[in-house]
């Protein structure tokens, strides 16, 4: 994108590589607004939707999200995933059906920690680094929030 | 025969949606069960009775509420207790027709082993297999060869499923199967099967009826899968020639006179690259992807299985079924293909399905709706229909690219990137192919599509300070540029 200027009637202009267009801003809402842009000559819907920090925009069959944070941390998609050095946490909600390790073993990357449940899938976490287990936070049959911790391993 | 005037659907989502629209058409009531989850689902908004129920499982109240509402059959739809015979046996008990085959067929099928010996008397084609106690598994997969696949006795759609390349993968293989086993179906028996290198998986619709009349439809592709989950089917193939269609519907037929068949039903069959085909299993029940024989055949099956439960003759014959153009259905799932197809809950604060005169959703979710971690990730089935393959094929991606969902991680741009590969395109695709070439399917990044997301929250997000403020405050006003550096590209 070269430039990108907005009016205080809410227009913007914006000229995206070769492609130049006008973007009406028509309807609006705290959570989702609905409009189109028209690029080159054709018009492209889109959605945006807020939830809380997040704001995901539908655009020509292809989400984009965004998250309020760091200008400094503006990465790609799936990399601020990237797990912190040997902490796995729950990737979604769900239930612990088994744990494979216990405090003080050694593991290697790859090794299976944990098997969970959610949406009538099984998953299995595995350790993401070679080292020590330093906690398990959990036991079979708990049921645990996206984000929990689960267990922490000492990378060597 | 009396004719219902009532009918119980005992299941949820899009296929009790899917039930009540024909029952609505037939001029026949309809109730559906929920539990607290579906509270507000929308199978409990377009039936005529929604009735509260502990659970979708639980038969016995399932039954009772449907003769206390003045049911006189009950539509099993398909997965929780549709496959269930004693299910079955209890409705009839109750007085209720069970709109499905009898008990005796389900518990047949049911039990994947059985269900093999049976279609093998009846002169169906079998891939070879052993079963066995687990402590001889090693020599039995030895007889076999690798690979080779370990099998829940009772499973269905994937689970307690593995594919074994080497012996040893075998044993933890087979612990994780029957443990899987166990737990969906509560038996751990299994079996082992020789795998069949690149086959495509064909399936035909059965239907039989009170007075002995068989019927069996052309095949539905459905090779496109993922862990053995149907993702992308079609009717009718591109693999199968005339020839191979008529032996598939004769072993489709036999199929339903050996076990005396009432009502709709499935017959599964992997196909190799020579033209063999093996029967793989029976799924006593409608399936998922039923809609793309309905609009080839130009049949509702739901209205013939109420037909054929209410006994009237399948009055079809089957040298006039002959598929007429091209069925394309794509199903649309909860779940992040670019990372590692984790499932996706949250509230599905956009979902606009795309409309047009040759496109058909079944969905069980609008707009607002919640996507739990309580049932089955499928938001929607998406199918398209058109003179010919590509028509559909083009018709369905279409349709795809408009399908709005957020809120919610779908994989719908996945979908359209499966529809758009040269593969796919040229239909030369077997069911290991998306596993295989999984890479070819994940996201490039538009750089410029990306800057004009970002500028579109820029114009339609809140101010950075307006985050706190209350869901009911005044609309945001246009976000100056400024504060676009305050948003983090996800």
């Amino acid at each position: 994108m070269k430039t990108i200027k907005s009016s205080e009637t809410g227009e913007i202009n914006f000229e995206l590589d070769s492609q130049v267009g006008v973007l009406k801003v028509a309807e609006q809402s705290y959570r989702c607004g609905s409009d189109y842009v028209v690029l080159d000559g054709r018009r492209v819907p889109f959605w945006v939707y807020r939830e809380g920090q997040n704001v995901s925009v539908w655009l020509d069959g292809e989400v984009y999200r965004f998250e309020l944070g760091d200008p400094r941390r503006r990465v790609s998609n799936g990399a601020s995933e990237a797990a912190a050095g040997g902490t796995v946490k729950a990737r979604m909600p769900g239930k612990v059906l088994r744990v494979e390790v216990k405090v003080g073993d050694a593991v290697q990357a790859g090794d299976d920690l944990l098997l969970m449940e959610s949406m009538k899938m099984e998953l299995a976490l595995t350790a993401p680094v070679r080292g020590t287990v330093r906690k398990v936070e959990v036991k079979p049959e708990q049921m645990v929030s996206q984000g929990a911790l689960l267990v922490e391993i000492e990378e060597e | 025969m009396p004719k219902f005037d009532t009918v119980f659907i005992a299941n949820r989502g899009e296929i009790a949606v899917r039930v009540a629209s024909t029952l609505r058409s037939l001029g026949i009531r309809s109730i559906a069960p929920y539990t607290e989850p579906d509270r507000k689902a929308y199978h409990t908004q377009v039936v005529d009775l929604a009735v509260p129920v502990q659970s979708y499982l639980h038969g016995e109240q399932l039954i009772s509420l449907a003769r206390e509402k003045g049911a006189q059959a009950v539509h099993p739809g398909y997965g929780f207790l549709s496959e269930n015979a004693e299910f079955c046996a209890a409705c009839q008990k109750a007085g209720l027709e069970f709109i499905g085959p009898s008990p005796d067929a389900i518990a047949r099928m049911g039990d994947k082993l059985l269900a093999k010996q049976q279609m093998k008397q009846a002169g169906l084609p079998m891939v070879p297999s052993w079963s066995g106690p687990p402590e001889e598994a090693v020599e039995g997969a030895r007889s076999l060869g690798y690979p080779l696949l370990v099998k829940a006795a009772a499973g269905g759609g994937g689970k307690g499923m593995r594919l074994v390349k080497e012996e040893s993968e075998l044993p933890q293989a087979i612990e994780r199967a029957r443990g899987e086993a166990l737990k969906a179906f509560g038996d751990d028996s299994f079996f082992l099967e020789k795998f069949i290198v690149n086959p495509r998986h064909i399936e035909v619709q059965i239907f039989g009826d009170k007075h002995g009349n068989a019927l069996c439809f052309g095949e539905r592709e459905c090779s496109l899968q993922r862990r053995y989950q149907k993702i992308i089917e079609e009717a009718p193939s591109l693999a199968v020639s005339p020839d191979l269609r008529e032996k598939l519907v004769k072993a489709g037929v036999n199929a339903v006179r050996a076990l005396n068949y009432t009502g709709a039903g499935t017959v599964e069959f992997i196909l190799d690259e020579d033209e063999h085909f093996y029967f793989l299993e029976v799924n006593t029940r409608l399936q998922v992807e039923h809609p793309v024989t309905e609009l080839v055949y130009g049949v509702d099956l739901v209205a013939l299985q109420i037909a054929v439960a209410e006994g009237a003759p399948l009055a079809i014959e089957q040298s006039f079924l002959k598929p007429r153009g091209w069925a394309m259905e794509a199903r649309v799932y909860a779940e992040d293909p670019d990372d590692g197809f984790l499932p996706s809950v949250g509230t599905l604060g956009v979902f606009q399905p795309p409309a047009g005169p040759n496109l058909r959703l079944d969905t069980g979710f609008r707009q607002g709706d919640e996507v739990s971690i309580h049932f089955d990730p499928m938001l929607a089935k998406l199918i398209s229909y058109g003179p010919d393959r590509e028509a559909a094929r083009r018709g369905l991606l279409a349709g795809l690219k408009e399908f709005a969902v957020l809120g919610v991680t779908t994989n719908i741009p996945y979908l359209g990137r499966i529809l758009s590969h040269p593969t796919f395109i040229d239909g030369e695709f077997h069911t290991q192919f998306l596993e295989a070439s999984g890479s070819l399917f994940s996201r490039t990044e538009d750089s410029s599509k990306q800057a004009l997301a970002l500028a579109l929250v820029g114009a339609f997000g809140p101010r950075t300070k307006e985050l706190g403020s209350p869901p009911n405050g005044s609309p945001p006003a246009p976000t100056p540029w400024a504060s676009l550096g305050e948003w983090r590209l996800n």
